[in-house]
């Protein structure tokens, strides 16, 4: 009955990691979201171009009516943030099915809460900004209520997540103060989330 | 020389009884279906095993309601912690024996 406690410790151990942390996230999950960050960013670019010059959006405040920029950069940002989460989501959902393990079990529903909260509170901000027509720290929220949702989840999942966190809050504080947004976006949605994504692929291994 | 085996606590000698406890010193607390999917046992098995534990006082029950469905949660008590953690430090110290 009594095994080696060396084995007994062990699976003490992995008992306590497996139900107190996700260790399961993809890291084609933000690889992916990464990618979809550049391609929002990019999109972003091109739409700022074509409306003339990036200063485009004050004078059309200046000017009334015709929101359009506005309208389609909100929408830009909406298809990007939805097609980040799905990828997202789906690269993960692959790797815990392949592991035989249902994916909505105690961690993940801690995992959930705890990144969508702060995140939450962000997106709402953000929506209030937009309703008053202060664009001018609308990157600088997004990065900084990514940031702290990451920080808060990373609690519950793979350790990388933390530092990807502060990484984005760092990025905030620069967005803050440059206000080279789509520059920060760029590198914060983009760059590093497929630098985080890549870093826990190839760790594991 | 002190025999190490002493200090193992009897209640923690069954393996599921142990992941219950690993699992619910990291945990705030757990629910029961959450614990059959980690321990990966069946119902009664942990339902008695359960029982042990919460007659030994080294676990508390909760009876709640989802809706109409019941949701028992465990919480541990600190008699269970400090067990746990003294059987923890008996298994490592025999380790070190053996070393």
């Amino acid at each position: 009955m009594e095994s080696k406690p060396s084995e007994t410790l062990s699976d003490i151990r992995r008992l306590m990691e497996r139900s107190s942390r996700f260790s399961l996230l993809s890291g084609y999950s933000l690889v992916a979201a990464g990618l979809c960050g550049l391609a929002g960013v990019w999109q972003a670019h091109l739409e700022i171009v074509h409306a003339g010059t990036s200063g485009a959006l004050m004078a059309e405040r200046a000017a009334g009516g015709g929101e359009s920029l506005t309208d389609r950069l909100i929408l830009t940002g909406c298809i990007t943030l939805l097609a980040a989460v799905l990828l997202g989501y789906l690269f993960t959902w692959l790797k815990v099915r392949q592991k035989k393990v249902p994916l909505w079990d105690a961690v993940v529903r801690k995992v959930t809460v705890h990144f969508t909260i702060p995140l939450f509170t962000g997106g709402v901000f953000v929506i209030g900004m937009i309703y008053f027509y202060q664009y001018r720290f609308i990157a600088t929220a997004c990065l900084l209520f990514y940031g702290l949702a990451l920080v808060n989840a990373s609690h519950y999942t793979v350790r990388t997540i933390r530092s990807l966190g502060l990484m984005q809050i760092l990025l905030g504080f620069i967005c803050l103060f440059t206000g080279y947004s789509l520059v920060c976006l760029m590198l914060g949605f983009g760059v590093m989330n497929i630098v985080a994504g890549l870093v826990i692929r190839f760790k594991k291994q | 020389m002190k025999n190490p085996i002493e200090k193992l606590n009897k209640v923690f000698e069954s393996r599921i009884r142990l992941g219950v406890m690993s699992v619910l010193v990291v945990n705030e607390e757990m629910n029961f279906k959450d614990l059959k999917q980690l321990l990966e046992v069946t119902d009664g098995n942990l339902a008695t095993h359960l029982a042990v534990l919460e007659e030994n006082g080294f676990i508390k029950v909760h009876k709640g309601f989802i809706g109409r469905k019941t949701n028992t949660t465990y919480q541990i008590t600190k008699n269970g912690e400090r067990s746990f953690r003294n059987h923890l430090e008996a298994l490592e110290s025999m380790i070190r024996d053996l070393e």
